[in-house]
């Protein structure tokens, strides 16, 4: 696990600025590799390739890097891990392909790959998580590729006459051809996603490598080199949708039993300690009960809880880590800690990035850090087996609603929207004695607005993209933007499934989870050096999951049922049976109390129409809104805020030298 | 070493400002790269001439015979590698019309420097949108590459199913346009350069332009507008001169700050923004409505103002008129990113990797 860094400067350049520059590219990625770095330029063809290492397999000079094949046709660097290397290297020597092996790295594995079976072949044979950059000597084609899930992320785009690229755009950034111009229509993508899904970036001319695809550019016409693909989540749907797996329910939960104990044992090796994040819900319960059955020593497993009632998951946590028996430790956060998380989450995640749970994900990697270099996760359990609520809410209001006919539905919404959110809270408040429990809401002006944008929508993917989207119509806000379509929006791009549930997962895996957990993941862990695995993601575990009967991961109004029957096979029910929580902080109360100067700043009237990005009529609209009390816009206001910290931080203007450097919180002080 | 040849069905000569900058103005830098182009215009000046030179009717009547001279070019067939179509070969002609007409124009790229598209979906009348509607989404789909000149074209042509979409600018010769110095003038000049068909645009803007000029401040240079367009700005210096090729950029560099207002909408959106181009390659301070690729060209703060109400117009006219060295500083930032993303030095080596590529699909 690593950074990886570098550039294609066209017609070549001299060695000493090449290594110049890489050098500071590589400079910025210190946090992603400490234990070592390197460096290789070719000064005829302006190539120039760098990576910093974060050991985890082959600690010995023999895993240096960018490593050449043993042909010399081929150097590359690499971040990530091959899980399945020693088996390529079974394949090779059947073939008779093999080379004398210096090390056992993984790097030296996919080399000799590249070596014989080409780009693409080597790519489809491999199961791990990665970035690389291949520069083939012969050839002089530079190839640039991304793992199938977009675990590790590379960024790269053309600058002029050179190409830049690298795990993090704070790499990129650190070129002298780099220059910060902030796309206003990816910034419209982030309002409504909390993210910027690939292959925008938050610069223009800069993009993030779409997973499961390789860029394979030509010296001979380099500019418009296109990505493609060579895995894509759609077939997979399609294949196990086609092919269901046939048996009884025991019998399915001995098949993702085998297949995820085997993925779990196989990302389990490394030559440095090793441990898991352990929530108490079940997918990291579960990654850890199979992590426990396949080791000879105690787990070593983390958590942090909240001493603020109600998200405190730390209690569950410790009983199913005392139930497994592994080495726990938990670490319990005061606010103050959380609050200082703040001013460094714009050069931790280089772009404007706004999932809150970014800041209790940095604090349990920071607390992991201390004890071991590799932590796995349990991302990816909601996607694949139906976790998330919008599943099951899909099925309950979704399909209620659909029976009403259109017209019904436009009335309800105009009778809903005639009475302001005010009213409907002081008509709630008034009959509150009378109404039963489960009419108690907290906001019901809020809730009232919703539903009736709800009742408008015409198609269950509209009513998707409505639950996934924070500000509805984001190019509203943003000053000259158009939003790009993305595949959300693109039916064209959606795979064919069975259900509306099974068409949301499959668009969860290759949007959400692609664009937000997994950088929140990699970017959190690797700011501590960290090194985080996911064995969910392994594509073995995906085929299968996708080769489920929906029936097998929704039931009884309850997700992800075939996890939790492996998982109760190890922990008792009782442990882990509980409503789902999120990992997230109480942001509203917070930005009404200890945020509110700070937010107060950067939402500032004049400071809005100076800096030209957003409107300022909607956004202190909300804002005063959210103050009141009177609806709950955290999420709204929290991306906004992400890019307001962000273009204080100096992300968007290199010229000032020091950007990425971490600034104390200002303009205000956060004071508790 | 191998050449490409390729033919050129643009829509004019040089008179056609399009066709002169998305290729006319390339064509003797593309030949030092191997890239021979043959130029097929459909209508030439002398039509133009007619067209705006009060002989409408003339003109109306030659556009058939224009056509069938297209046709048979197209039927003769010239032995191409590649052709290159500037937004369709046939105007108001049916896909399945043109399709079969172009055979022998394949491979092809087409470039859009404007929303064409709309001209048919957004047509009054409804038999065009029928007929037209999704006529150029066919001519993209079969295009080997579309050349978009912003991402508001090149999202059409995604939709469209293209099979690869190229964004290029519309960009400026560099050389023609000298970066004069502006040393703080007494009065300085508000300059805009267009046409009679877009002066309305300025004409929104008539109350702010009054108010920033008020008292002698500042004065206003129109190019290209129609020279009654000056009774209706009353209150304000105003000068007009007629456009031409020759001494567009000695206008240019007599003014101090440029603007660009435009209306949001589909059209608008799909325009390249070439005028602020065109001022900023004189150095000058720009403030522009922040409508489409308007808002990627000028970086607020930096280059210019974005300028999105009339209150937000007047501020960012003030502060560049009352300011001569921001005036100077805005002007030179707005020149350097002229030359690294809207030149024709920094856009020649794209075309003509799109060219070589397309010929090989």
């Amino acid at each position: 696990m690593c950074g990886i860094a570098g550039f294609w400067r066209l017609g070549g350049a001299p060695r000493e600025s090449l290594e110049r520059q890489v050098r500071a590219m590589s400079a910025r990625l210190l946090h992603r590799g400490p234990d070592d770095g390197g460096q290789w330029c070719d000064d005829n063809t302006g190539m120039a390739l760098a990576q910093r290492r974060l050991s985890i397999l082959d600690l010995s000079p023999a895993g240096h890097q960018p490593m050449h094949s043993a042909c010399g046709r081929y150097v590359a660097v690499f971040n990530g891990e091959i899980y399945n290397h020693l088996e390529l290297r079974g394949r090779l020597t059947a073939e008779g392909k093999a080379p004398e092996w210096r090390g056992h790295s993984d790097t030296e594995t996919l080399m000799a790959c590249f070596t014989a079976w080409g780009v693409p072949k080597t790519l489809q044979a491999s199961i791990g998580m990665f970035a690389i950059a291949l520069w083939d000597r012969q050839q002089r084609t530079l190839s640039l590729a991304r793992d199938r899930l977009g675990e590790k992320p590379l960024y790269y785009g053309w600058q002029g006459d050179t190409l830049l690229f690298g795990s993090e755009l704070k790499a990129l950034a650190a070129h002298d051809a780099f220059r910060a111009d902030i796309d206003r229509d990816a910034l419209a993508l982030f309002l409504r996603h909390n993210c910027i899904p690939a292959p925008h970036s938050i610069y223009r001319g800069i993009h993030k490598l779409r997973p499961g695809h390789m860029l394979q550019i030509v010296g001979a016409a380099p500019r418009i080199a296109r990505p493609v693909p060579y895995w894509e989540y759609n077939d997979a749907v399609h294949a196990g949708l086609a092919n269901p797996f046939v048996g009884s329910d025991a019998e399915a939960t001995d098949a993702l039993e085998a297949q995820l104990g085997a993925s779990v044992q196989s990302q389990m090796v490394a030559d440095v300690p090793l441990g898991a994040f352990l929530s108490g819900g079940v997918d990291s319960s579960a990654i850890v009960a199979l992590m426990q059955k396949h080791s000879h020593r105690a787990v070593k497993t983390f958590t942090i809880g909240f001493g603020e009632g109600g998200y405190d998951e730390a209690v569950h946590a410790k009983a199913v880590a005392k139930h497994l028996g592994t080495e726990h430790t938990e670490l319990y956060v005061r606010p103050e800690d959380a609050l200082s998380v703040i001013p460094r989450l714009p050069s931790i995640y280089c772009e404007p990035f706004a999932d809150s749970s970014q800041i209790p994900t940095f604090l349990v990697s920071q607390m992991a850090r201390q004890h071991v270099t590799v932590a796995l996760s349990g991302d990816a359990g909601d996607e694949l087996f139906g976790g998330y609520n919008r599943y099951l809410s899909a099925r309950k209001v979704w399909a209620r609603m659909q029976r009403l006919p259109p017209f019904a539905r436009q009335a309800a919404a105009g009778a809903l929207r005639a009475v302001p959110p005010a009213t409907w809270d002081r008509w709630f408040a008034r009959a509150s004695r009378v109404l039963p429990r489960r009419l108690h809401f907290a906001t019901p002006g809020d809730k009232a607005q919703k539903l009736a944008d709800v009742l408008t929508l015409s198609s269950g993917e509209a009513f998707f993209h409505q639950l996934t989207s924070q500000w509805s119509d984001p190019a509203s806000i943003v000053i000259g933007a158009t939003e790009p379509v993305t595949l959300l929006t693109d039916s064209h791009a959606w795979p064919e499934t069975d259900g509306l549930e099974h068409w949301m997962m499959a668009m969860d895996a290759q949007a959400y989870m692609t664009d937000d957990i997994l950088v929140k993941v990699d970017r959190a862990a690797m700011a501590n050096s960290l090194e985080t695995r996911v064995p969910l993601l392994d594509p073995r575990v995906v085929e299968l999951a996708w080769r489920m009967p929906l029936h097998l991961k929704i039931r009884h109004g309850q997700g992800k049922w075939l996890l939790r029957q492996v998982l109760y096979r190890h922990v008792p029910k009782q442990l882990i049976e509980r409503p789902k929580m999120g990992f997230g902080i109480p942001l509203d109360s917070w930005l009404r109390g200890p945020l509110r100067d700070w937010a107060e700043a950067l939402l500032d009237e004049g400071r809005l129409r100076r800096e030209g990005f957003l409107r300022p009529e909607p956004i202190r609209r909300v804002w005063n809104e959210h103050l009141s009390g009177k609806r709950n816009w955290q999420h709204q206001l929290w991306n906004v805020l992400m890019f307001q910290a962000w273009l204080d931080a100096g992300m968007s203007d290199h010229s000032r030298g020091n950007s990425y450097e971490e600034r104390s919180l200002s303009p205000a002080r956060v004071d508790l | 070493m191998k050449r490409l040849k390729v033919t050129l069905f643009s829509r004019y000569s040089r008179l056609g400002p399009s066709t002169r900058l998305r290729s006319l103005q390339y064509l003797s830098e593309l030949e030092k790269r191997g890239i021979d182009v043959e130029v097929r215009a459909l209508f030439p000046d002398a039509y133009l001439e007619a067209l705006y030179g009060g002989n409408p009717q003339f003109a109306k009547y030659s556009a058939w015979r224009h056509y069938g001279q297209r046709i048979s070019e197209l039927l003769r067939g010239d032995g191409h590698d590649l052709a290159w179509i500037e937004g369709e070969l046939f105007p108001y002609l049916p896909y399945w019309l043109e399709s079969m007409l172009g055979r022998s124009a394949r491979p092809y790229v087409v470039d859009y420097d404007d929303a064409l598209f709309h001209k048919y979906d957004l047509s009054p009348s409804p038999v065009v949108r029928g007929v037209l509607g999704r006529k150029i989404d066919r001519v993209m789909e079969h295009a080997a590459c579309v050349i978009a000149g912003n991402p508001y074209l090149a999202a059409r042509a995604e939709q469209a199913r293209a099979d690869r979409v190229e964004i290029i600018p519309t960009v400026v010769d560099e050389q023609r346009y000298a970066t004069v110095s502006h040393d703080g003038r007494e009065q300085p000049v508000i300059g805009w350069i267009g046409s009679p068909a877009t002066e309305h645009y300025l004409l929104d803007i008539g109350d702010v332009l009054l108010q920033a000029c008020a008292g002698g401040r500042a004065k206003l240079l129109l190019v290209g507008a129609r020279p009654e367009v000056a009774e209706q700005l009353a209150g304000i210096d105003v000068e007009v001169v007629p456009w031409s090729e020759d001494s567009e950029a000695d206008q240019i560099a007599r003014m101090d700050i440029g603007v660009m207002p435009l209306r949001d909408g589909p059209w608008e959106r799909g325009k390249c923004g070439y005028k602020i181009i065109q001022y900023m390659a004189c150095a000058l301070p720009v403030v522009v409505s922040p409508v489409g690729v308007n808002a990627d060209i000028v970086r607020h703060g930096d280059n210019g103002f974005l300028a999105a109400e009339a209150r937000d117009w007047l501020e960012s006219l003030q502060q560049l008129i009352e300011n001569p060295g921001q005036r100077a500083r805005m002007g030179q930032a707005g020149r350097e990113r002229v030359e690294r993303e809207y030149s024709l030095a920094s856009q020649v080596p794209r075309l003509a990797d799109v060219l070589w590529l397309a010929e090989r699909c």
